[in-house]
């Protein structure tokens, strides 16, 4: 009998030893929550975009500075959404910029466009770091392509969000002419990098 | 020693209970595998045009003027090609009827100046391509590889105008017998002609930079 209260104290051990921490180590433990149904949170900013295309001779690196986030986080998950136009990519180059945009059929598609969700995602309750995995479709060139990436969240006390993310795509996904230089096609690899900051947006009702 | 082992098994459980909250990158770990019945069609900024009408003529021309700018490559190192060939013949020539130990054979006349005519050829076949390009989408301004390209080629054309001239020049003083004036001639043909082929590697290589 007392072996067995012996066992069921082993395995009840856990639940109550958030109780039975010191009020630090609490802070440290309970770092999430579920933000209520109906409560849901959101986040409005700007950022910047880079894409790397690289060919055998060297290397191009494409920014945009009219990127627009949002960001919903609900009981659900968390819905992100983020767009610039292809018109805002700047290479350093206006002839090579005029080309991205014949081959991304600009006229047609004059956005590229990122919706991602991380379903079942919780909200830290407080200031910190954490990394957000989301599942993404990437809209380029009016073909949208699935992409998984691992967004870099900073919290800050404000509650504003430092986001930085990273990923490698093709441009293939795309259907996507690879433009030519010297005869040489650039590689169909690409890599995508932004940072954004994300204000957290206060409703009024 | 049996209730010492579940002794010790609960104080492992409280030590693992102490750590075992989740983070908040651990909270997410549960998130579902790619491929999970995800929707995509929400819209955050409420404005996002789902789809914009394309212009036909606008795709046009972009279309067109691919095709012509990839043609505008192939014609410029062909053009390349073809002026490193009449500079190196040309050079033979030039040691062939003016150096000390020259035959005055006048066996690379005709190939030079076959090759020459080709290079003048492939030039304007760039040249009218990327001139006749048109152009949907406007460039901005600003000093860059395309500035250097166009730089380049505007020199190049300038001298192989240059390298029309002194042809011409050099056939005069031939035909007038002026032997010093003709190797003067022909001396500033071979060292324009090298410039030219200078200037069009510029021209090309202009990009990768």
């Amino acid at each position: 009998m007392k072996r067995w209260f012996v066992a069921c104290l082993a395995f009840a051990a856990p639940f109550f030893a958030g109780a039975e921490a010191p009020p630090e180590a609490r802070e440290a433990e309970t770092i999430v929550f579920v933000p209520e149904a109906g409560m849901p949170r959101s986040w409005a900013g700007v950022g910047t975009v880079e894409y790397v295309v690289r060919h055998k001779l060297h290397t191009v690196r494409g920014v945009s500075r009219q990127v627009e986030i949002r960001a919903v986080a609900d009981g659900s998950g968390l819905k992100v959404m983020g767009r610039a136009p292809v018109r805002s990519f700047d290479s350093g180059n206006s002839n090579r910029d005029a080309h991205v945009l014949e081959v991304v059929r600009a006229e047609k598609n004059p956005l590229v466009v990122l919706r991602g969700m991380a379903k079942g995602f919780q909200l830290p309750k407080g200031p910190g770091s954490f990394t957000v995995p989301l599942e993404t479709e990437v809209q380029l060139a009016g073909v949208a392509t699935p992409v998984h990436l691992t967004a870099q969240i900073e919290e800050l006390a404000s509650g504003d969000w430092k986001v930085n993310f990273a990923f490698d795509h093709r441009l293939s996904a795309h259907s996507i002419e690879r433009p030519k230089l010297l005869l040489i096609p650039v590689d169909d690899e690409i890599s995508i990098r932004g940072e954004v900051l994300l204000e957290a947006v206060h409703e009024t009702k | 020693m049996r209730a010492r082992f579940i002794f010790h098994l609960a104080i492992a459980s409280l030590g693992a209970g102490s750590v075992s909250f989740p983070a908040p990158c651990a909270a997410l770990e549960a998130r579902e595998a790619p491929g999970q019945d995800l929707e995509f069609d929400f819209d955050l900024f409420g404005d996002t045009p789902a789809h914009v009408k394309e212009d036909p003529a606008l795709a046009q021309r972009a279309a067109l003027r691919r095709g012509m700018l990839q043609a505008h490559q192939i014609a410029g190192l062909t053009t390349l090609g073809l002026m490193a060939t009449t500079v190196v013949l040309g050079q033979l020539n030039f040691d062939d009827h003016f150096s000390a130990s020259g035959a005055g054979s006048g066996a690379y006349s005709t190939p030079h100046r076959l090759a020459a005519y080709g290079t003048a050829g492939a030039f304007a076949i760039t040249g009218g391509l990327a001139f006749l390009a048109p152009v949907p989408y406007e460039k901005e301004g600003g000093f860059d590889a395309g500035t250097v390209h166009k730089i380049a080629a505007v020199g190049a054309t300038a001298g192989l105008a240059g390298q029309i001239a002194l042809g011409l020049v050099a056939s005069d003083a031939l035909r007038s017998g002026q032997a010093d004036r003709l190797e003067r001639t022909a001396d500033l043909h071979r060292i324009t002609g090298f410039v030219t082929l200078t200037l069009l590697l510029t021209a090309a290589s202009a990009w990768i930079f």
